[in-house]
């Protein structure tokens, strides 16, 4: 099963959703490079409003080779002088023109990276093909001299009847029945960022073929403001007292507070020992929140909330005035895909099970890893082997 | 084309290879056409399943299928659904001259405590008309009540002669050549479990009728998540982002669960180039995160936890 944000990820211009004049200010900045008057932009906007994209639909559009760094693949200046300057320099290997994507480069980390920066600006200043970059936000200190450098594209919020339509085009190819308003609501929720309703959309869809505007409450964003203050009292300060006490008030469940954590604590907290301290915390909690479902001891509750909040609270060793965007968990979709996979593989090993006289556990680890790699070298022997097993 | 594992599944005791005592204890009893309950203890690949399956061919011959009931204890869902299915299967009586069916109960030791002494129960319950055969990865979690009421046979992880033997007669059946040290890396990847490397080698002949290092390498490349390794350097390392997003790959992409990744990342421990004194911290971790998710937490948590925990034991 692949992410939806994937199999309906744009191949052409024309399929970006509502982002007409970015768009069209990209593609001329390409089409007129190196007669242009700078020699990078920073295309920019909120998460998931398909800035990457656009950048991957021109470059498969126009035949154009694409080279895609992400900005954490190299943290320093000689990261930057080996991975990125060549590719600015030599010919493609295609013979055609070329594209550099430096996606993310608000993640270059910290103060290690202020070289970094330096030489991504050098070689914006020398490179013979046009440089793309992008970033939630062009406004940040870190990318203040790079911005100089750069022609500035900036993206909007997708708008929510955009977003609708998006949605509907895809529930009608996955064949999934809907409520015209529940898309919306799906859509309004998002708030301008297409890839997290594609994702919720995906996660109901798992569920139910057959969506209605009740289903949608269990997923809304409404909530997300609380999570997002949750996370500010805890990344940002040490008052325990009141970062309780919004967790308190918060009305979704711990796990999936827990998730938030997981994915945020990697950007916030960067020393080895905040990590292993913030962690240990946060899978303790999570073992206590397992003992509550055994021991039916709804106490532990509170020593999983305490560990949670006020745990991973009082791991940092230093206040941290660094902004950081909060990103919703990804983990939540992947683990969907992952427990759909596991579910289809375990329903065919039940089928073939009885013929090779092995237990789906055994199934798994000796016999399914070969059967793909006959399938994907040679399909016409895996379909020989599949009727003869009765798959 | 067949799966191999079955094609060249051996028909006979004689077939078996790398047991032989067992096989010509075994025999014995087949002289006599009878047996009491056994219990086979061993590691997967090393010939249980077919041991059990050639006893009943040995016995019933050209019915031997319809006095023959496999059931798998980690696929049957608790104990009340295994005594059905046996109760089912014992009503009808057995050829005239052998006056018993065999049971065969695949990964025995998969069952709780609980429930092995409920299948005690029933093995004295059917004892006139049943045999059963259990088999299990290792004999200790087996109830010492069952033990005793069964002849207990160790089948030992294939050396690696049998292994290239068997190997060998495949490739001389299906046309194909190989180079003696390519079977050996067949063998030293499989560890001994036939099963792994047959399919290993199946894998291999869907690309070439040359079986050479490369091939194989290329199959356990694919086969086998080289990532484990990456992983733990990168968490040594400090680059726990880095670490945690490859892990979620393994596990999203490969379909791991959470110990199968523990059970590989300890594996792969002892292989590192770090210091003895690291190494068996990062064991000790493995353990007590082993232990979190047998007990039922959530995997992904635990394991960037476990990770966390690698990155700060290194430093020190």
């Amino acid at each position: 099963m692949k992410p939806w944000t994937k199999k309906y990820q744009p191949k052409k211009l024309s399929d970006i959703a509502g982002q007409t004049k970015a768009v069209w200010q990209t593609k001329s900045f390409i089409n007129k490079f190196p007669k242009t008057k700078k020699t990078a932009i920073l295309l920019h906007g909120q998460a998931g409003v398909g800035k990457t994209s656009i950048v991957q639909a021109l470059a498969s559009e126009s035949n154009t080779e694409l080279i895609e760094l992400n900005a954490s693949d190299f943290r320093n200046k000689a990261g930057v002088l080996s991975r990125l300057e060549p590719a600015t320099q030599q010919a493609s290997l295609f013979g055609g023109g070329k594209i550099i994507l430096i996606d993310e480069i608000d993640g270059l980390a910290g103060n290690k990276d202020r070289g970094g920066i330096a030489a991504i600006i050098n070689v914006i200043k020398n490179t013979k093909f046009p440089i793309i970059c992008t970033a939630n936000d062009p406004y940040i200190q870190k990318l203040k001299t790079l911005r100089k450098y750069c022609e500035l594209i900036k993206l909007n919020k997708v708008r929510t009847s955009t977003i609708t339509k998006f949605l509907k085009n895809i529930c009608k190819s996955e064949k999934i029945k809907y409520e015209e308003k529940a898309l919306k609501k799906l859509a309004t929720a998002a708030d301008g960022d297409l890839r997290a309703a594609i994702n919720d959309l995906q996660m109901i869809a798992d569920q139910k073929r057959n969506i209605n505007l009740q289903d949608i409450i269990l997923w809304g964003r409404e909530k997300e403001e609380n999570v997002f203050n949750i996370l500010k009292l805890v990344f940002k300060s040490f008052d325990i007292e009141q970062a309780l006490e919004a967790a308190n008030n918060f009305d979704g469940d711990l796990d999936t507070l827990i998730l938030w954590l997981d994915e945020n604590i990697p950007k916030e907290y960067k020393k080895r020992s905040e990590l292993a301290e913030s962690y240990n915390y946060l899978s303790r909690a999570d073992i206590f929140l397992r003992r509550i479902m055994r021991w039916q001891h709804w106490r532990f509750l509170l020593y999983a909330q305490v560990l949670t909040v006020a745990g991973v609270q009082q791991s940092k060793e230093g206040t941290f005035p660094r902004f950081v965007f909060h990103k919703r968990p990804q983990l939540l979709l992947k683990l969907y895909i992952r427990a759909a996979k596991l579910r289809k593989m375990r329903g065919l090993s039940q089928q073939i099970g009885d013929r090779l006289h092995a237990s789906t556990k055994r199934l798994m680890n000796s016999f399914w890893p070969y059967y793909k790699y006959i399938k994907e070298k040679n399909p016409d022997m895996a379909k020989q082997l599949a009727y003869s097993i009765g798959l | 084309m067949e799966v191999w594992t079955e094609k060249y599944r051996p028909k006979k005791l004689e077939g078996i290879r790398g047991q032989d005592d067992i096989t010509s204890r075994l025999k014995a009893f087949m002289k006599s056409r009878s047996f009491p309950h056994l219990l086979f203890a061993g590691p997967a690949g090393t010939g249980k399943t077919t041991a059990a399956l050639a006893i009943s061919r040995e016995i019933y011959g050209e019915d031997w299928s319809d006095n023959i009931l496999e059931l798998n204890a980690s696929d049957e869902r608790g104990i009340n659904v295994v005594r059905n299915k046996i109760k089912d299967f014992a009503r009808t009586k057995a050829l005239e001259d052998v006056p018993f069916k065999v049971i065969y109960l695949d990964e025995s030791d998969a069952l709780t405590k609980e429930a092995q002494h409920a299948l005690r129960r029933i093995m004295e319950d059917y004892t006139h008309t049943v045999r059963f055969i259990l088999s299990c990865n290792y004999s200790s979690k087996i109830i010492s009540p069952i033990q005793s009421r069964c002849a207990v046979f160790r089948f030992k992880p294939l050396p690696k002669e049998s292994v290239v033997e068997i190997l060998n007669k495949i490739i001389k059946n299906e046309d194909l050549v190989a180079e003696q040290e390519a079977l050996e890396l067949i063998y030293e990847v499989s560890e001994g479990d036939m099963r792994k490397a047959e399919n290993l080698l199946q894998a291999c002949a869907s690309v070439t009728k040359n079986v050479n290092i490369k091939a194989v390498t290329e199959v356990v490349g694919f086969a086998e998540p080289q990532e484990i390794e990456k992983i733990i350097k990168l968490s040594i390392a400090g680059r726990f982002t880095d670490a945690k997003k490859k892990l979620t790959e393994v596990m999203v992409g490969y379909g791991l669960s959470g110990l199968d990744v523990v059970k590989q990342i300890q594996k792969q421990i002892w292989k590192l180039n770090i210091d003895d004194s690291i190494k068996i911290k990062l064991i000790r971790a493995c353990g007590e995160y082993e232990f979190r998710l047998v007990e039922g937490s959530n995997e992904f948590i635990q394991l960037a936890a476990m990770l966390a925990e690698f990155s700060l034991i290194a430093k020190k």
